[in-house]
């Protein structure tokens, strides 16, 4: 087959017809939304929003009826820090265009999935441990301090676990965006490439 | 829906086409992609000027899509195939063998190198696929090149 032959088989409609489209259904079509890995990471921005918001607010309340003032003014002002980081970072994915050229474009997600990784390595890592500190030590104050932080046990124990759920943490994070960034920037290469 | 949007999409429904079958081996993810490159076209409807051609603006977004697209999970419940497209009843088998026989060439190519053999096919000039893709129009001239010779020694064995 050379060629011509294969623009002129091309260009044959084929057995597939387009019948175009009614508005109802292109209507349906567009309500249901994107399923990009944009629109995946500010569905994902959203729920953590909501969640952080959530479980900051409790503490700050919490905090506020132990009348523990200075914790409850530092986790509020973390509480707003952490609103408007994540509405910041939601507005930003949301001005993504796709009306731009294939190499632009692609360069534009390689950067925003390696955002969306450095922001969970960071949340994972700076955020986990003190909430989870935290958490222990609203849930039982005096059993925290007098059994667990004077048992050097407890606390190695606490920093092994803390390793490995950070470890798998990140194992799965390159299984979910990690292959996908490789994969983007192996097209980015392969395309500048001449 | 604006009526605009329609006519627009119902005159390139071919070009969507042509893109998602060259990225896509079954009806599903077909249907997923080719749901996902009409979501971003009316993303980007609004901000379209027309400094480009019609057909270089889809192109982008539905290349855009195809290449960036995560191997989708997701199913969806509206499927595109019910409603907008059908099989001919006066089609020629032996004419739709070739163009399954062109697909699955293309499909056995890398996924930029597609690209650039769908927009060739298009017959496409070098200066528009430069600009839909973001490279030189030589490196476009080399590539055409290249792909073309692959895609005959796929088809011809």
């Amino acid at each position: 087959m050379d060629d011509l032959d294969i623009k002129k088989i091309w260009n044959k409609p084929g057995a597939i017809e387009s019948k175009g489209f009614d508005s109802s259904h292109l209507d349906q079509i567009i309500d249901r939304g994107s399923i990009s890995i944009i629109d995946k990471f500010i569905k994902t921005l959203r729920i953590e929003m909501a969640v952080n918001f959530i479980m900051l607010s409790v503490l700050v309340v919490y905090s506020a009826f132990q009348t523990k003032w200075g914790l409850s003014i530092f986790l509020l002002l973390v509480d707003l820090a952490f609103f408007i980081y994540y509405r910041r970072l939601v507005a930003q994915l949301r001005n993504k265009n796709s009306d731009i050229n294939v190499l632009e474009y692609l360069r534009v997600i390689h950067k925003i999935i390696l955002q969306f990784i450095h922001h969970y390595k960071v949340a994972n890592v700076i955020l986990a441990v003190p909430l989870f500190t935290i958490g222990m030590y609203f849930a039982n104050p005096e059993i925290f301090t007098e059994k667990y932080l004077s048992n050097g046990w407890f606390i190695v124990l606490a920093f092994v676990s803390f390793a490995i759920a950070i470890l798998l943490f990140y194992l799965l994070l390159f299984q979910l965006y990690g292959k996908k960034a490789n994969k983007i920037e192996r097209l980015i290469e392969a395309l500048k490439e001449e | 829906m604006k009526p605009e949007f329609q006519d627009l999409l119902n005159d390139n429904n071919n070009i969507v086409n042509k893109i998602c079958r060259a990225y896509t081996d079954n009806s599903e993810d077909f249907n997923d992609y080719k749901q996902e490159c009409i979501v971003q076209l009316w993303k980007s409807f609004d901000s379209f000027r027309g400094a480009s051609k019609v057909s270089t603006w889809v192109y982008r977004v539905c290349l855009n899509v195809c290449l960036s697209q995560l191997r989708i999970k997701k199913r969806r419940v509206v499927t595109v195939s019910n409603t907008s497209i059908d099989f001919r009843d006066d089609y020629d088998q032996t004419e739709e063998e070739h163009l399954q026989l062109i697909y699955q060439a293309i499909r056995q190519l890398k996924e930029s190198d597609r690209a650039i053999i769908v927009l060739y096919l298009e017959d496409t000039s070098y200066k528009e696929m430069a600009e839909i893709l973001g490279i030189t129009v030589t490196n476009v001239g080399a590539k055409v090149n290249r792909v073309k010779g692959q895609l005959k020694s796929i088809i011809n064995g």
